[in-house]
């Protein structure tokens, strides 16, 4: 690479050089020069809005907009004379002829740039006497946000986050002159995923959450820094912790994950912590219902109960909402206390499914999806699964990069998507096998019916091109009556490409989940249980080393009545296992029931002992991001009641057992599973493995519809949804609203439904009530249904042994003919 | 996006032919968005005024963020977001119109069709508006009917005026565009 030019040039009398390209502006604050601004941020190119920025250059006439303009060699520059003075003091009077002045009840009060430079370089009084701008105040726009007109300075910076950094044009300009105004369209609820960047960024107080509308003030928040655990992505995010309650979540800059922004769900998904739902006391079930007791009974029952079993009698599922060291500990546990194999936290994969032959992760990180030329979302939903890669390839798109997106339901960032196959539900694969023979040059066989050829080789044309490709396969391949065949074909499309394939899968702390072990068939670290043996032994005493089952043979064998007791930790079953009536079955049949939890899940109300659980924002320790990046998480509060770590309750439970499991904290933990644990290490990526991918074992069957089900069901994601924690964040739960199900037009003619009327979706399996929305991002024939809403599980109206749900929809109140 | 099958869906605002025509105004430049502006005096034109379904409908044309249309829509006085009557007057209070005592003819408009400043007549044929400079200061009070200019306007002649549109059509054919 060739040097890159630089110029010199003077500020203040200091001689700086600085590339080529650079702006004053940027040139100053790296000498440590002082300019105040408004408009500019360094993540979005300069506008020159709000002139806060001037500077004087000898041999111009008129102060200069110092973030507007490049430095050029021989360039003197002043940013302190008594003109450049004058400049701001106008530039403030200006800006405060219309500002309100409510400091005092804003929010922004204490950490707000208008206040700071006003007391810094404004004239610090108004000639103004006239009557300000006034608007009704403040404006709801929507569950998160807040708007209060006449505090906005004009600055466009949230206009500019939503068309250059989301992509999502959420907030806009309307009028012009005297009566311009950022607002929604029609003033209505902002529609984005990430509005509480642009609370961030916002220069004063037009811009609020309502979560924390007169909650605290700067001064009186503790920031502590941690991780957000809600989707996988692992945001850097700082809680602000006031006595002991969470006040709100801000970003914390970390250049290889978030840079320096968050999704709404790590925004506002906090509240939950402090939610008055949360279990204080271990509980147990006496005469049918639950009382509360001590840590010392309810440890003792378990104990006994355990007592008169077998280790392989004994399984345990769940664990994406474990820290790396709960998990680890867990494992521990299982597999040396108890002498159990069947562990795994994999509890919503469907039986048979790919889902348990990949592993679940990236390859590809993070911070390189900016540099991606072409990226494959094969059944990956982005936006709603790990909404902050998005921000990530939308840098890319503007570096011109393709998108290429395979799925079922049209994608909500579709118009940056260069090539969208929207295909039928069991098509996919036929889709990713076509789109796989063009990339290897044969020509592609049969498309399926209604996917453009042209199309499809144009699309393999751009990947085959592509130097820095990144392949994404998501649940909704994984999981579709085809995903092996997807799974195949994209792993083929990866080898011609010569690119990896991620496997965009798992939430929360999956991925510390299985890096510590909760998985029937590999130790610590990925590695195999014959290799880990001896050193496990050493670490742990006697164990099993055996294969254990799955998630989904776990429940088989509750069903078949070959388990005793079954611990469920940080997971609710019910509504997480792809098909609840098996849940149901598997209950029925288990003689003992252990849930370690946060709150009375559904599952939990099934259980026989209940012990209460801290979450993430409690706890000490380090989980594990899809990227395979460890990183810490600190306690910001202490918790409910009586509730306890998990670790330190299995380590309690295993006192009970005979057995020492003792550790003074997470550190050592940690330092025991570096041991184990080949490349682990605060803020390093662990590797993603992918052992070999196993054959399609399923037999292909073509489906076909019964009689009375007419449409295929697609179930999927959504980011806003109402289950344990998002149904007690407010505005979370505000934010996703009501279930709801998407149909197409014409579907929705036929059975006379009509946009947000309540509709009944029926399987021969059973039914939940949603609200339609009717759309055609998803084709006809087929209804798209969230998970997540526990008020209307999706896993209510699937027979995982039926490889396609068939569905009848049915409208509650017929819409009225128009 | 080009969708591998087929477009995206119609919403319910626009008319196939409406659709066509955006499509060939649209045509007609090397940066398609440029022809937003012709697109929405169709959209308005078809539908009267700018509906949000409207909306919706040119921002799925032409595949810009509806609230980018909507935002461009709400920068120029001769788009409209709510229904119009037949016939849109518009007085303007700048400067030169002003010294020119607009401020009574604005006066008499009000009376005279009984509704104020952004309201529409019961029978629905005139909504009175205000607007800036329209670029016809030589005629001093004036106001816009329509695309028609009336200048130096005194009530007497704004009477007279009005009985021509009165009876529901323009007087002169109405040309479109700004
Ligand atoms: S609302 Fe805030 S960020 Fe947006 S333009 Fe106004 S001052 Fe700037
Ligand atoms: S993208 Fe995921 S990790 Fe990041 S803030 Fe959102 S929910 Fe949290
Ligand atoms: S910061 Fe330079 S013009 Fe706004
Ligand atoms: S001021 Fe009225 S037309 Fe110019």
């Amino acid at each position: 690479m060739s040097e890159q030019p630089t110029v010199t040039l003077t500020i203040d009398g200091k001689a700086l050089s600085a590339h080529k390209g650079t702006t004053v502006y940027q040139a100053a604050t790296r000498a440590g020069i002082e300019i105040p601004i408004f408009c500019y941020h360094d993540r979005m190119p300069p506008l020159g809005a709000c002139r806060m920025c001037l500077v004087k250059v000898e041999k111009q006439p008129k102060l200069q907009t110092s973030c507007t303009l490049e430095a050029a060699d021989g360039m003197v520059v002043y940013t302190d004379t008594p003109e450049v003075k004058a400049g701001q003091e106008a530039i403030l009077e200006f800006l405060l002829i219309n500002h309100p002045l409510d400091c005092p009840i804003c929010d922004k009060g204490g950490e707000c740039p208008l206040q700071d430079q006003t007391y810094k370089f404004g004239p610090g009084r108004s000639r103004f006497v006239e009557a300000k701008r006034d608007f009704a105040k403040p404006v709801s726009l929507g569950p998160a946000l807040v708007l209060d007109r006449e505090r906005c300075i004009l600055c466009w910076r949230c206009v500019r986050f939503g068309e250059i950094i989301a992509g999502d044009d959420a907030l806009k300009g309307f009028e012009r002159g005297f009566s311009s105004e950022i607002n929604t369209p029609f003033t209505l609820p902002v529609q984005s995923k990430f509005i509480g960047n642009t609370i961030a960024i916002c220069p004063v107080g037009a811009l609020t959450a309502k979560s924390y509308r007169f909650i605290s003030r700067p001064w009186d928040n503790r920031p502590v820094q941690s991780t957000c655990t809600l989707c996988g992505v692992g945001c850097a995010v700082e809680f602000d912790v006031r006595g002991e309650r969470i006040t709100r979540t801000r970003a914390r800059e970390h250049p290889a994950v978030n840079d320096i922004w968050l999704c709404d769900l790590g925004f506002f998904g906090h509240a939950f912590v402090d939610h008055t739902d949360r279990l204080r006391r271990p509980l147990m079930r006496r005469e049918g219902g639950f009382v509360e007791t001590t840590w010392d009974e309810a440890l003792s029952q378990i104990a006994s109960r355990l007592g008169r079993t077998s280790g392989p009698r004994v399984a345990m599922l769940g664990g994406a909402r474990l820290t790396n060291e709960d998990a680890y500990v867990a494992t521990r546990f299982f597999r040396a206390v108890v002498g159990t194999p069947h562990l795994d936290h994999r509890v919503d994969a469907r039986p048979q499914s790919p889902d348990l032959a990949v592993s679940w992760g990236m390859g590809t990180a993070i911070a390189d999806l900016a540099l991606a030329d072409c990226v494959v979302l094969i059944g990956c939903d982005i936006t709603e699964t790990y909404p902050v890669l998005w921000l990530r390839m939308k840098q890319a798109t503007e570096r011109g990069a393709t998108i290429i997106a395979v799925t079922p339901k049209a994608l909500e960032i579709q118009r940056f998507v260069r090539w969208q196959f929207l295909h039928r539900s069991g098509q996919g694969g036929a889709v990713m096998l076509a789109l796989a023979d063009a990339v290897r040059g044969t020509a592609p066989r049969e498309a399926p019916q209604g996917i453009d050829r042209t199309a499809l080789a144009a699309a393999a044309k751009a990947l085959g091109s592509a130097s820095r490709p990144v392949v994404m396969i998501g649940r909704t391949a994984l999981d579709a009556p085809d995903g092996w065949q997807m799974l195949a074909a994209s792993g083929e499309m990866c080898r011609k490409t010569g690119t990896e394939l991620n496997v965009m899968r798992g939430k929360g702390n999956a991925f510390g989940a299985t890096a510590a072990g909760l998985l029937p068939d590999v130790a610590p670290g990925g590695r195999a249980l014959a290799d880990a043996a001896s050193e496990l032994r050493q670490a742990w005493g006697s164990l099993t080393t055996e294969a254990g089952m799955t998630a989904p043979e776990i429940l088989d064998a509750a069903v078949a009545g070959g388990l005793d007791v079954l611990f469920v930790i940080g997971a609710d079953l019910a509504n997480d296992v792809p098909d609840r009536e098996r849940w149901r079955a598997a209950r029925a049949r288990l003689p003992f029931l252990v849930v370690q939890d946060a709150f009375l899940t559904e599952t939990a109300q099934m259980a026989d002992v209940v012990l209460p659980a801290l979450v993430a924002a409690e706890k000490d320790g380090t989980v594990t991001s899809i990227e395979g990046r460890v990183q810490r998480v600190r306690a910001a509060v202490s918790g409910p009641g009586d509730a306890r770590g998990d670790w330190a309750i299995l380590a309690a439970l295993a006192a009970r057992l005979g057995k020492t499991i003792a550790y003074s904290g997470w550190e050592e933990i940690f330092n025991e599973m570096r041991g184990l644990i080949p490349g682990l290490g605060i803020d390093e990526r662990l590797p993603v493995r992918h052992p070999p991918l196993g054959k399609p074992s399923e037999p292909e069957r073509p489906a076909s519809a019964a009689g009375g089900f007419p449409l295929i069901l697609i179930p999927g994601e959504a980011l806003f949804d109402r289950g344990v924690l998002t149904s007690r964040s407010p505005t979370i739960a505000d934010l996703a609203g009501e279930p709801w199900a998407m149909l197409h037009p014409d579907d929705a003619g036929t059975i006379d439904a009509a946009d947000g009327e309540p509709v009944v979706i029926t399987s021969a399996r059973g039914s939940v009530a949603v609200r339609a929305r009717i759309s055609p991002v998803v084709l006809p024939g087929h209804v798209f249904l969230p998970r997540g809403y526990d008020a209307a599980p999706v896993n209510t109206l699937i027979d995982v042994n039926e490889p396609v749900t068939f569905v009848q929809v049915r409208a509650l109140a017929p819409a009225a003919p128009s | 996006m080009n969708a591998g099958n087929g477009e995206r869906g119609t919403g319910n605002g626009l008319s196939s032919a409406a659709r066509a025509e955006i499509r060939r105004l649209m045509a007609q430049f090397p940066e398609p968005q440029s022809a937003l502006l012709d697109a929405l005096f169709v959209a308005q034109e078809e539908v009267g005024y700018l509906s949000p379904e409207a909306i919706r409908g040119v921002a799925e044309v032409m595949d810009l963020p509806e609230s980018e249309v909507t935002s461009v829509a709400s920068f120029y006085h001769l788009y409209h977001f709510k229904p119009v009557g037949a016939h849109v007057i518009q007085v303007c209070t700048n400067l030169s119109c002003a010294l020119n005592g607009c401020g009574r003819i604005l006066q008499h408009l009000k009376t005279r069709l009984k509704i104020d400043v952004g309201q529409t007549t019961p029978d629905r044929r005139f909504t009175l508006k205000t607007a800036e400079c329209l670029a016809a200061c030589e005629l001093a009070p004036m106001m816009l009917i329509g695309d028609d200019r009336h200048g130096q306007l005194t009530p007497e002649k704004v009477d007279a005026i009005l009985t021509r549109y009165a009876d529901g059509r323009s007087p002169k054919p109405e040309a479109r565009g700004p």
